[in-house]
């Protein structure tokens, strides 16, 4: 499983419908249509500053790693 | 004998001093200054005879900021504060807040980089004024602090589990970011190779070097 196109596919499928909302990482304050459009491209501080803790995430936590992989319809394999 | 600190200069400052502001009702015997760009001259001048300073918003690993230009608390006016100080301020805690505590007091603030989402505003209030909650409330600095974690991670987990996962990982990242520097929590992480050494060979006893020389010197 590759952490981070999963973590990537996560925040582009959540931010469907709420691209306004915003979030403030690495003192920015961004939509979260921004948010998804540059963790895509790489973005440096934000891959520092939120995609790698997501990645993080979904690999140290189960129970989040089965809710994100629902969302976007997936199994735990 | 409360100072309460929260300088508004740009977008974020808006929504923190709404936090802000939720924990006056908590305080007695409490100055404000907030809601516009504060210099570090009236801080220093209102930190007179006080007990407390709390500071909510931008910060970095050296120090607390009144408005984009100027840091109103550093490494250079630890002498003026009180016993305590408790901010929400972004990396406060990397290198300032090592030297507040290294001065003999009590530093409650962030490693790392403080996150928020707009879709949860309530849960990261609900985090960020926690501890001074629990204070106000009559719980220890150590009481709080361990609350505090647990509620960090009970908050990310209900965010996850009703589908804001984007702000479940920001909470986190706050959850993990949060350090109480106290008696009995010493700083654990440095930037200096030597002192991280130190620490590794002594403990929290590695932040006192020189003093350990010098006892092992008389001894």
């Amino acid at each position: 499983m590759n952490f981070r196109k999963l973590a990537v596919a996560a925040i582009k499928e959540e931010v469907k419908g709420k691209e306004d909302n915003k979030i403030f990482i690495c003192n920015r304050l961004m939509t979260y249509a921004e948010l998804a459009q540059l963790a895509e491209q790489g973005d440096e501080e934000v891959k520092k500053c939120f995609l790698d803790p997501y990645v993080k995430k979904l690999k140290t936590v189960p129970e989040f790693r089965l809710q994100v992989l629902a969302m976007l319809g997936l199994s735990n394999s | 004998m409360t100072l309460l600190v929260a300088p508004v200069f740009d977008n974020v400052t808006t929504y923190c001093i709404v936090w802000a502001d939720n924990i006056k009702s908590l305080l007695t015997n409490l100055t404000v200054i907030e809601g516009r760009k504060v210099t570090r001259a009236e801080v220093e001048d209102a930190l007179v005879d006080k007990k407390l300073f709390i500071f909510y918003d931008h910060g970095n690993e050296t120090g607390l900021f009144g408005s984009n230009t100027e840091q109103v608390a550093n490494s250079n006016n630890i002498d003026k504060l009180p016993l305590s100080v408790y901010t929400m301020a972004c990396l406060s805690a990397k290198i300032y807040g090592v030297d507040v505590w290294r001065s003999g007091r009590v530093f409650w603030g962030y490693y790392d980089v403080f996150s928020f989402t707009t879709d949860s505003l309530p849960e990261f209030e609900q985090f960020a004024n926690s501890g001074i909650t629990l204070i106000s409330q009559g719980k220890s600095w150590s009481e709080a602090y361990d609350s505090t974690i647990s509620l960090g991670n009970d908050l990310a987990k209900g965010l996850s589990d009703s589908g804001k996962y984007i702000a479940s990982v920001a909470m986190s990242n706050n959850t993990s970011a949060l350090r109480l520097y106290d008696s009995t929590h010493a700083p654990k992480e440095t930037q200096c190779t030597f002192r991280r050494i130190a620490l590794a060979l002594f403990g929290a006893k590695g932040w006192n070097l020189r003093r350990l020389g010098k006892r092992a010197t008389l001894d």
